[in-house]
C-alpha cells in the first residue's frame, strides 16, 4: 500500500505565519483574528461586576430558576469575540473540576443553564454576561455539576485546533433528601526483603466510590494487623478532596517495616464528610473494607532450613567422627592383644616353684 | 581424627553471611532519614484588585511526521504556549484556591468522517517555560503523557502548587508542551483534525 506523498496532513499553517500575520489587528475595532495573544478571565458576578466570588454554589428546589453572572474580562490589545458555553461538571482522576468539551452533549446540570452563544468584548473593559440556571422538576435531590466557560477556538479544517477557555464551576444543590453515602473496595499484596533481617512492605489498593447524591470530600485510613494483633499500623491515604455523586476515586498506600508474619489484614475505612460548610449534611457513617494479605516469611525460612541442615551435617558428622575414632580405638586395641599373644612365649617370667620363703 | 573442613567452612560462611545481613539491614534503616531542605521566600503582594487570566500564543498547531518505523507512524509538534497571569491581591485569593489548566483532546477526524484516530494516541510532555515574575517556584507542570491508553485526557499541564500567602503576589507562569502522535502505519492516508481543549479552572 502506497501513501500519497503528502502522507498524513495534520495542520494547515504553521505558527510563525499566524504570529506575524495577527500584530496589525490592534487597532481596528472588528473582533481580532484568532492569531494575536489574547488574554481574558472569567469571573462570577452580579450585573455591576465580579462580586469576589471563585465559583456560583446555591440551593435549589426541582423547578427554581436563578439568575447568575459571568464577568468576561478583556485584558488583550484587541476586541475579541469569545464563545460561551456550559456544560456538565465532574472531577478528574487527580480531583481536579473539569466541564466537557465543546464537541460532547451535554444531558445533566450543563443541560440546565441557558446562556448566549457569544459576546464581544472590547479591548481593556469588561463585559457581564447574565444566565440562567433552571431546574427540571424531575431532578433528583443532590449536588449536581456544571461550568460556565469563555473560550476562543480555532477555525478552519485541516488543522489540530486549540480550543481554550477559562470559566468557573455552578454547583446547584437540590433539596430533598440528601444522601452521602461511600463504597470501598480494598486488596493488598506484601513485598519482602531477600535479606532476612530486613523487613517487607504492605501495599494496600483501595477504590473510594461516591455512591450517594451529594459530593463528598473523604479521608481513608489504612489498618494493618498481623495476627494475634501483632504488627498493627495505621496510616492514611491522600485526602480526596472532592468526589461527585457517581466517581470512583483511586489510590494506594505502602506500609513500610512490615515483617512477614504469614497473613495480615488490611481494613480500608472513609467516612463520608462535606466538602464545604455551605454545603453541609448530617453525620454519615463510616465505610470500611477489608482484604487478607499473605505474607510468608521465604527469606527467613530459607536461612532457617540452612542452619537445620549445618547443625544435621554437624551432629551427623561428630557421630560418624566418634565411631571412627572408636573403631580406630578398638582397632588398635586388637593389633595390640594380638602382637602381645603372639610374642608371649618370650618374656621372661619369674618360676616361683623354687620360691621360698624368705626366713632370717 | 579428621575433622571435616567443608562443614567448618559452611557454618563460618553461613555465619558471615547472617551478620552481614543483620549488619547491612541495620545501616539501612539509617539511610532511610532523609533531611528536607527549608526554602522561604518573601513576595511582597502587589497593589490594585489584579485578575487571574490566561493567554494563548496562536490557537493551532501542526503535527508533523517524525521517526516513524515500518509499524508505527509518529508525528510531533508543539503546543502553543500557555500563560497563565495572576495579579490578584492576597486577601483577594480564597483560601486553599489552586488554579490549574487541565486539557483534553478530542479524537481526530479525517474531512470526508470515516475515519478516526482514537485521541489516546496523542500524548505530551509538558515543560515550564521561563516565566517572568516572583511566583515561578509555586507552579508546577503537570507529568508526561504517553500517546498510548488513556493518553490526552483530563491531563494537567500547569498548576499551582501552593496557595494562600504562599502567592502572595503572584506572577506569569507559563507552560508548553511537545505533542507526540503514535498511530500503526495502517492508518489511512488523509488529513485529520483534532481539537485539543485546555481549561483554566479554579
Amino acid at each position: 500500500m502506497k501513501f500519497a506523498p503528502a502522507a498524513i496532513v495534520l495542520a494547515a499553517a504553521s505558527i510563525a505565519t499566524l504570529l506575524s500575520a495577527g500584530s496589525a489587528a490592534a487597532a481596528s475595532t472588528e473582533p481580532a483574528e484568532s492569531t494575536d495573544d489574547v488574554t481574558w478571565s472569567v469571573r462570577p458576578g452580579d450585573q455591576n461586576g465580579e462580586d469576589g466570588r471563585s465559583w456560583v454554589e446555591w440551593e435549589a428546589d426541582p423547578g427554581d430558576e436563578q439568575t447568575e453572572h459571568m464577568v468576561v474580562t478583556n485584558h488583550g490589545d484587541a476586541d475579541v469575540e469569545f464563545q460561551l458555553s456550559a456544560a456538565d461538571g465532574y472531577f478528574t482522576d487527580t480531583g481536579r473540576f473539569n466541564m466537557l468539551p465543546s464537541d460532547e452533549e451535554s444531558i445533566a446540570a450543563g443541560a440546565w443553564i441557558d446562556l448566549p452563544e457569544s459576546i464581544t468584548v472590547p479591548s481593556g473593559a469588561a463585559e457581564v454576561v447574565p444566565f440562567t440556571v433552571t431546574v427540571p422538576d424531575n431532578a433528583t435531590p443532590g449536588d449536581h455539576a456544571a461550568g460556565v466557560a469563555a473560550s476562543i477556538r480555532s477555525t478552519g479544517d485541516g488543522v489540530v485546533g486549540v480550543e481554550s477557555r477559562v470559566g468557573f464551576r455552578v454547583m446547584t444543590r437540590v433539596e430533598g433528601e440528601l444522601q452521602p453515602q461511600l463504597a470501598v473496595d480494598a486488596s493488598g499484596s506484601y513485598s519482602g526483603e531477600v535479606n532476612p533481617f530486613s523487613s517487607g512492605s504492605v501495599d494496600v489498593a483501595y477504590e473510594v466510590e461516591n455512591t450517594g447524591n451529594t459530593l463528598l470530600r473523604a479521608q481513608p485510613e489504612i489498618a494493618l494487623t498481623g495476627p494475634f494483633g501483632v504488627g498493627s499500623q495505621r496510616v492514611a491515604g491522600d485526602e480526596i478532596v472532592e468526589l461527585a455523586p457517581g466517581e470512583t476515586r483511586r489510590g494506594t498506600v505502602r506500609v513500610s517495616d512490615a515483617w512477614p508474619l504469614i497473613t495480615y489484614d488490611a481494613s480500608v475505612t472513609a467516612t463520608p464528610l462535606p466538602v464545604s460548610d455551605d454545603l453541609g449534611f448530617e453525620a454519615a457513617e463510616p465505610v470500611t473494607a477489608e482484604a487478607s494479605i499473605l505474607a510468608m516469611p521465604w527469606s527467613q525460612l530459607v536461612v532457617l532450613a540452612l542452619a537445620l541442615v549445618l547443625v544435621t551435617w554437624s551432629v551427623w558428622r561428630r557421630r560418624i567422627d566418634k565411631k571412627r575414632t572408636e573403631r580406630l580405638i578398638a582397632t588398635a586395641r586388637e593389633e595390640a592383644l594380638a602382637e602381645a599373644g603372639a610374642g608371649g612365649g618370650d618374656r621372661p617370667h619369674a618360676d616361683l616353684s623354687r620360691a621360698r620363703p624368705i626366713t632370717p | 581424627m579428621k575433622k571435616s573442613y567443608v562443614l567448618r567452612g559452611s557454618v563460618i560462611a553461613f555465619g558471615a553471611v547472617l551478620l552481614v545481613s543483620a549488619g547491612s539491614a541495620a545501616m539501612a534503616e539509617e539511610e532511610k532519614d532523609v533531611h528536607g531542605i527549608g526554602v522561604e521566600v518573601e513576595i511582597a503582594p502587589l497593589a490594585g484588585p489584579g485578575a487571574l487570566a490566561m493567554t494563548v500564543d496562536g490557537t493551532s498547531t501542526t503535527l508533523v511526521e517524525g521517526e516513524s518505523t515500518d509499524l508505527e507512524r509518529v508525528f510531533t509538534g508543539t503546543l502553543p504556549k500557555v500563560t497563565v497571569t495572576d495579579t490578584r491581591a492576597p486577601e483577594d485569593v480564597p483560601e486553599d484556591s489552586f488554579w490549574y489548566v487541565v486539557g483534553t483532546a478530542g479524537n481526530f477526524h479525517d474531512d470526508t468522517k470515516t475515519s478516526t484516530i482514537d485521541a489516546s494516541n496523542l500524548g505530551w510532555t509538558p515543560h515550564l517555560v521561563a516565566g517572568e515574575g516572583d511566583g515561578t517556584p509555586f507552579v508546577e507542570v503537570g507529568g508526561d503523557v504517553a500517546p498510548s491508553e488513556p493518553g490526552l485526557v483530563d491531563q494537567e499541564l500547569l498548576y499551582l502548587a501552593e496557595s494562600g500567602e504562599a502567592n502572595a503576589g503572584g506572577g506569569v507562569f507559563s507552560a508548553s508542551a511537545d505533542l507526540d502522535l503514535v498511530v500503526p502505519a495502517a492508518v489511512p492516508a488523509g488529513t485529520y483534525s483534532s481539537t485539543i481543549t485546555l481549561s483554566l479552572f479554579e
